[in-house]
């Protein structure tokens, strides 16, 4: 049996990346937060992680779903919002934050969703193929079409 | 702007996300009062059925007075000589059969009962 603690240790850890890959595909941030909150309170609930082989990218893929579940019920009408901070910039460097932001949004949400397991949820390519339901060589393909485009974006946006 | 893809990612990678919330429940703090539910209820019970079986083991048998358990010498029909018959471990039945029948009326010296003169009497009707 999952111990409370451990759970708390795991959302400590990943609570701040799993919220930023919820809000990365989820209508907003709030949105993303609770369904972090429904995983999490589910598993202290009633869940045992033991038979998990990845509980790292079990979390992420409960996120997922949770969220997928959540979308069917609104009729799948999903528009990111950027209202709210999604990260806190180097050297407090806020305007690079909403360039970051506007650029994440830019991309496709299968490239979108890649980028921020890789970058910021620190999976491998194999962990984000578990999640994601892909291969890990078609996780590896769009994030490197992700990152690119990203990086031109955010390339284009400064030089103006 | 970083140029090569590694820089590029290091320099995402200098972008932290927002911290989550606190959860709504914290794991600790919710599995300890149900801890204490549970013991509270199975404490009540556990009293509730001592209280119980006390109150079976003494019903019935309520502290008796010596006093009243001795039966007095009088045969007059009073509250005191109904208490001394009911608990002197008579059943019930034979403790009422002795007060309306006392077998001898038990008078002074030089007294008779009119009820027992009477009762040797042939009167004719």
């Amino acid at each position: 049996m999952q111990t409370a603690s451990e759970l708390e240790r795991l959302y400590h850890a990943h609570g701040a990346a799993l919220v930023l890959f919820g809000t990365s595909f989820a209508s907003d941030r709030g949105i993303a937060q609770d369904a972090v909150q429904q995983v999490f309170l589910r598993l202290i609930q009633e869940g045992n992680l033991a038979h998990v082989r990845d509980p790292k990218a079990y979390l992420f893929a409960s996120v997922r779903n949770q969220l997928l579940n959540d979308s069917k019920l609104r009729s799948r009408s999903v528009e990111l919002t950027l209202d709210s901070a999604w990260f806190e910039p180097p050297e407090r460097d806020y305007a690079a934050e909403q360039n970051l932001k506007h650029a994440l949004r830019v991309l496709s949400e299968d490239q979108r969703q890649v980028v921020v397991l890789h970058i910021w949820g620190e999976l491998t390519f194999s962990q984000i193929a578990e999640v994601l339901e892909i291969s890990a060589n078609t996780a590896a393909s769009r994030y490197r079409y992700g990152i690119e485009k990203l990086r031109e974006l955010m390339c284009a946006k400064e030089a103006i | 702007m970083q140029s090569s893809p590694d820089e590029f990612e290091k320099y995402l990678k200098q972008f932290r996300p927002i911290a989550a919330k606190d959860l709504a429940i914290q794991p600790a703090a919710q599995s300890k009062p149900r801890f204490h539910f549970w013991w509270a209820w199975a404490f009540s019970g556990a009293t509730l059925l001592i209280a119980v079986a006390v109150l079976l083991k003494f019903e019935g048998r309520p502290a008796i007075d010596p006093a009243i358990t001795e039966v007095p010498n009088s045969s007059a029909l009073t509250v005191r000589r109904a208490n001394a018959e009911l608990s002197t471990g008579y059943s019930p039945k034979q403790a009422l059969d002795r007060l309306a029948f006392p077998l001898k009326p038990q008078l002074p010296e030089g007294q008779q009962s009119a009820l027992n003169v009477l009762g040797q009497e042939k009167t004719k009707l």
